[in-house]
């Protein structure tokens, strides 16, 4: 005798199940494209930077402001070309403390002046890293600077050449606020 | 009865007595696997989502140096940032694998899948020169470029001693570590030499 219970036969649940088997590819596709990215966001300090394009983080607190200013700053301050030395440096001691500007005036006159005339040289500094180490009061930080000397120009490398980098340095740098403004008080390579 | 029905008899008569010869069940059951396997998948990436990205919100930077470096999160970040410095370049030839466990543990999942991409590597090139690297932290040597509540991203100055038999070189890195803070720590995102 024939049953009257209707059963599961294979023709009749393979349309179903290959339904659900596309509605469940879509949803785990779906859910795969919109996961959130729990990586750190791309915008990250330094992460998009180019040549000489660095650009500093917002940096919560007193010291945030001085690491922004010491970006400005550090190029101005150890980039320098052959052809108008004078007014590089006035440019430079300009972001620098008087005290500062003493101390790296005469150094610059006996290091970098003679060996700059001597080899035609145009060079740049350009940031690649900046960062808060403390704040030592309200009116001074020191800061670490990843920054690159840049030879753009000499007598050995032509203006068609492609930029060499000279020295990557490391640079701790003493920031001091004068009359509101951010200067230079210090920079020494560690 | 022609051949062709003469066949086709065993099949109906097992149909009549409610067993399908198991061959037709290969295809629905493939389906029904795939189905399950899908809906784990589906499962599984919808918990994931249910603990939604911490809002980026913007921390003080420690005041490092001051030599009362706490235990806040950005002090924590500090000293992270420097100890995943430290560990990354000391390796020594004779207790390899365990020096890059100790910086396995302290990276994310991400971190040590592509840590892992050029691991064997600088082992084989560490055994076979017979290297040992060790790394020293300068005073001040460590800045916070970057600190939120969930991302940190620090400069760590590095002076790494090479010794090969009675050579011994030192040179002077610029790292940046990139930290991000889950289940109650930092944990190692990236640790980029700045070339």
């Amino acid at each position: 005798m024939a049953s009257l219970r209707p059963r599961l036969a294979p023709r009749r649940v393979v349309p179903l199940l290959t339904i659900l088997v596309l509605i469940g590819s879509a949803l785990s596709l779906a859910l795969a494209l919109t996961r959130p990215d729990p990586r750190p966001p791309a915008d990250l300090p330094g992460v998009a930077a180019g040549a000489g394009g660095y650009r500093s983080a917002d940096l919560e607190g007193a010291g945030g402001p001085a690491v922004q200013a010491m970006v400005e700053l550090l190029p101005i301050a150890l980039s320098y070309d052959f052809r108008d030395l004078p007014g590089g440096l006035d440019e430079a001691t300009d972001v620098m403390t008087p005290t500062f500007a003493k101390a790296f005036t005469a150094s610059f006159n006996s290091s970098a002046r003679p060996l700059a005339r001597r080899q035609r040289a145009v060079a740049q500094a350009q940031v690649r890293g900046a960062g808060l180490v403390r704040v030592i009061d309200s009116q001074t930080v020191l800061a670490l600077s990843f920054v690159d000397q840049v030879l753009v120009q000499s007598r050995t490398q032509g203006r068609s050449e492609p930029p060499r980098v000279l020295t990557r340095n490391r640079v701790l740098v003493r920031l001091a606020r004068v009359d509101g403004d951010w200067l230079i008080a210090n920079i020494s390579p560690i | 009865m022609s051949e062709e029905g003469a066949a086709s008899e065993p099949i109906e008569l097992s149909i009549e007595h409610g067993r399908t010869p198991w061959r037709f069940w290969v295809l629905p059951g493939v389906l029904a696997v795939l189905l399950v396997a899908l809906l784990a998948t589906s499962v599984v990436l919808l918990l994931d989502r249910r603990q939604p990205l911490p809002e980026e919100i913007a921390v003080p930077p420690a005041d490092i140096g001051s030599g009362m470096l706490g235990d806040g999160v950005a002090q924590q970040a500090v000293s992270r940032a420097r100890l995943a410095a430290r560990t990354y370049f000391t390796i020594d030839f004779t207790t390899v694998e365990a020096d890059m466990d100790r910086l396995r543990d302290l990276g994310t999942p991400d971190f040590v899948a592509e840590y892992d991409e050029t691991a064997p590597a600088l082992a084989r090139r560490v055994r076979a020169q017979r290297l040992r690297l060790s790394a020293v932290l300068p005073d001040n040597g460590v800045a916070t470029e970057y600190l939120s509540q969930n991302v940190a991203q620090l400069l760590v100055s590095v002076d790494v001693t090479t010794q090969r038999d009675e050579q011994r070189s030192t040179g002077a890195y610029r790292t940046r570590v990139v930290l991000q803070w889950f289940d109650d720590q930092w944990w190692v995102a990236a640790v980029d030499e700045v070339a």
